[in-house]
């Protein structure tokens, strides 16, 4: 006992200290995983939020722009000495374009109908690799730019929701972890607690950028989808079918007076020819 | 910026494709958000009747009452009943100052407050009113509730007999009754609401609901209307001078529609989105007019010289522009309407031939084929008819209009009819029967019938179509007689 004692006693500081911050280091590596778990969560379900509305409003809202803009050229041309009428039209005509733009390649795109919900296993694997592969854990330079590569990729396939590849790629990693090259505690000591400060800092900007995200306009659109789900309504669809009824109503007046457009001008036609 | 910060986003770029939105995209979002706040509010205002109406969720429930509940009737067969779609329902029985503000009069009992409850209205009076209302809002979304709908709404989620439980005991902290209305109504919202915010829905006065009492259906049923059979409407909720057990949420009673009488009201329903009412947006001239009219003094203005003039330039328009019209939806309503008034809108100066062209009051003018005399009516040469220089001016069904030409006599002549289709083809085609002859409205009615429907034919495009005879919202009168 005595001799134990004095041996612990007689190890040197530094390696007292190594083990506290080992123990510092995989405390903050779960709490890591988790939030980057989280943010990460919450990229993927605005992503998939911008998308799916885009799709299932945005181009509504497009169609409904482009008619505004056939109305306010036509109100332009019946008084073509309005300057006011004219930038009106202008302006709506560029909003119909970029409403076009910005939901044109969406309308195409095939995507999957349901909202991302990951599942607790696609969860728990997402923790177990970033805790595992994460850059700021890396043991030196070089390994932090791999890591940083191999990150990307596991964040690629949580959020396609694909856990074959996620098991894959942490089967991958264990068999090539970072080469530790022998270095003493001094060393050691010294990574590790550029590590935890790296890990300080990373934990740090994953709160600010979910604050930042929480501000976006996705954001509070979500809270809203959120809300209306909870009294089983589909916001997304009762907005579609909303502007549905806007844009026929919006038809309806082009129709209208497109067709008193086209009568006053063959009226105005006859009564030159009558006057020649 | 930390450079953490920036990985992250370079991070983010890489996984999803992209990390800020576009200004277009954000535009798109925004204006989402909007229509998010319109649709998911919880709350609504008219800001007509200033009446509060709060959102009833869609959802399923047991209509009716079950066997053993004390007081019940036969015609409470318990069904379930689901209801498709979220709706509004006005939070208190329409009131005496409400009524005053679209009809002008009060029909009621008991007067002194203008929050007491409107009575002695007929259902045939609530749908004048409702038709009024929605007409000066320029919507169609208010009507009555049908009886699932109000029963779903005075149940709240409760299965009891009344909507706080099934003694009655408690009904005096929820409802103005026999026990203690004193036999006068009280001003509305006074009591307890129920769980949904609604109030009076037991006792003060019963109201009218949309339907026809009839029986329920036995089994399971969704967005319920009554059949049209049966005149009797149904009315609910129990009232100042009955028992408490009839104030129970089941309890039906009836009336014919034209009874007035002082223990009867009702309340609205506001349907929740465009879809449901968007059969009924393509605008009616009326809905506009008032619309219009009532922005402001500047467009009245405008609007008289329009109709003196028959035309406007759009100097006219732009000087006497209303300044709070900013929006293009705005001007562009202004221009459909003048549009549809007939008043030309035109380039200054092309004025001096329209002037010419344009007969005047208490004259005798010529229009190429036509005649404009100044009785206010306009012979057409080439198919030596006569017509009247306007139509009546306002939505009218077959048989009014049919009656409306008969008795017309203008140019002292009794022999005025109904035209043709073919006759209203004939005129449409000369082209400038627009410079003698007005037409207010969309379509014009012609003699032709088909069972109980009735030609019409369309001045816009020269098309035309078979309306019910009953239809009153957009046709017109426009007598004519053959001249000898």
């Amino acid at each position: 006992m005595k001799k134990q004692h004095f041996l612990v006693k007689q190890m040197p500081p530094e390696e007292i200290e190594l083990e506290k911050k080992r123990a510092e280091l995989s405390i903050l590596e779960d709490d890591l995983a988790l939030k980057e778990l989280d943010l990460t969560t919450l990229q993927v379900v605005l992503e998939d939020l911008r998308r799916r509305y885009l799709r299932i409003v945005g181009v509504k809202l497009a169609q409904l722009d482009g008619i505004e803009a056939q109305i306010a050229e036509i109100i332009a041309r019946l008084d073509p000495k309005n300057e006011e009428v004219k930038k009106e039209a202008d302006r709506r005509r560029t909003q119909a374009q970029e409403s076009a733009d910005a939901t044109g390649s969406i309308a195409a795109e095939e995507y999957e109908a349901e909202p991302f919900k990951p599942s607790e296993d696609l969860k728990q694997l997402y923790r177990d690799l970033a805790k595992k592969v994460h850059p700021d854990l890396a043991p030196d330079e070089q390994a932090r730019e791999r890591r940083h590569r191999f990150m990307q990729e596991v964040n690629q396939a949580y959020s396609e929701r694909n856990e074959d590849r996620l098991r894959s790629l942490l089967n991958e990693w264990e068999n090539r972890p970072d080469s530790v090259s022998g270095e003493g505690t001094g060393a050691e000591l010294i990574r590790i607690i550029r590590q935890i400060a790296r890990v300080h800092n990373r934990i740090e900007a994953i709160s600010q950028e979910v604050e930042n995200l929480k501000e976006s306009e996705l954001y509070k659109l979500k809270m809203r989808v959120d809300e209306t789900q909870d009294e089983s309504r589909n916001l997304l669809v009762e907005m579609a079918a909303e502007i549905d009824g806007q844009i026929e109503a919006a038809i309806a007046r082009l129709k209208n007076i497109s067709q008193r457009v086209e009568k006053t001008e063959r009226s105005r036609t006859k009564q030159r020819d009558s006057k020649r | 910026m930390n450079p953490l910060t920036e990985e992250t986003r370079n991070r983010a770029l890489i996984v999803r494709g992209r990390y800020d939105l576009t200004v277009p995209e954000r535009a798109l979002i925004e204006r989402g958000l909007l229509l998010a706040d319109s649709l998911g509010k919880k709350e609504y205002a008219c800001p007509i009747l200033n009446a509060r109406f709060v959102l009833m969720p869609a959802g399923t429930f047991m209509m009716g009452s079950p066997e053993n509940e004390p007081d019940r009737c036969v015609d409470e067969t318990l069904h379930q009943v689901t209801i498709s779609k979220p709706f509004y329902m006005q939070t208190t029985e329409v009131t005496q100052g409400q009524w005053k503000k679209v009809m002008g009069g009060n029909p009621s009992c008991f007067k002194g407050d203008d929050n007491l409850p409107v009575e002695q209205v007929s259902w045939d009076d609530v749908q004048d009113f409702i038709e009024r209302l929605n007409r000066q809002e320029g919507t169609v979304k208010y009507r009555l509730p049908t009886e699932a709908e109000w029963e779903y709404a005075c149940r709240a989620g409760s299965t009891t007999a009344y909507c706080f439980g099934d003694d009655s005991g408690g009904l005096g902290e929820y409802a103005w009754y026999g026990d203690n209305s004193e036999d006068v109504t009280h001003p509305v919202g006074q009591k307890k609401p129920n769980a949904w915010g609604l109030y009076d829905m037991h006792g003060n006065v019963w109201e009218w609901v949309n339907d026809r009492y009839e029986d329920y259906s036995s089994g399971s049923v969704t967005d319920p209307e009554s059949s049209s059979k049966g005149s009797d409407r149904v009315i609910r909720g129990g009232g100042w001078r009955y028992y408490a057990w009839s104030c129970r949420s089941a309890v039906r009673y009836n009336g014919p529609p034209d009874v007035r009488v002082n223990v009867l009201g009702f309340r609205l329903l506001s349907l929740s989105s465009h879809r449901e009412i968007k059969s009924e947006v393509v605008t009616n001239e009326q809905v506009t007019s008032e619309k219009l009219k009532i922005t402001s003094e500047k467009l009245k203005k405008l609007i008289r010289l329009g109709e003196e003039k028959g035309f406007i330039t759009y100097d006219d328009l732009n000087d006497m522009l209303p300044s709070d019209v900013v929006s293009s939806d705005q001007i562009d309503d202004i221009i459909m309407f003048f549009i549809k008034k007939n008043i030309d809108i035109i380039d200054p100066d092309e004025r001096e031939t329209l002037i010419v062209n344009k007969p005047t009051t208490g004259e005798t003018s010529r229009d190429r084929d036509f005649i404009a005399y100044n009785n206010g009516t306009v012979l057409d040469t080439r198919t030596n008819l006569m017509w009247a220089g306007e139509d009546n001016k306002f939505g009218i069904n077959w048989a009014d209009a049919e009656s409306y030409c008969k008795n017309y006599r203008g140019g002292g002549y009794s022999d005025w009819r109904m035209p043709t289709l073919d006759e209203l083809e004939e005129l449409y085609k000369s082209e400038n029967y627009e410079n003698v002859i007005q037409i207010t409205g969309w379509f014009v009615w012609a003699s032709e019938t088909r069972g109980s429907d009735a030609a019409s034919f369309y001045f816009y495009d020269g098309s035309r179509d078979w309306y019910h005879q009953s239809n009153d919202s957009n046709g017109r009168a426009l007598p004519v007689r053959s001249a000898k």
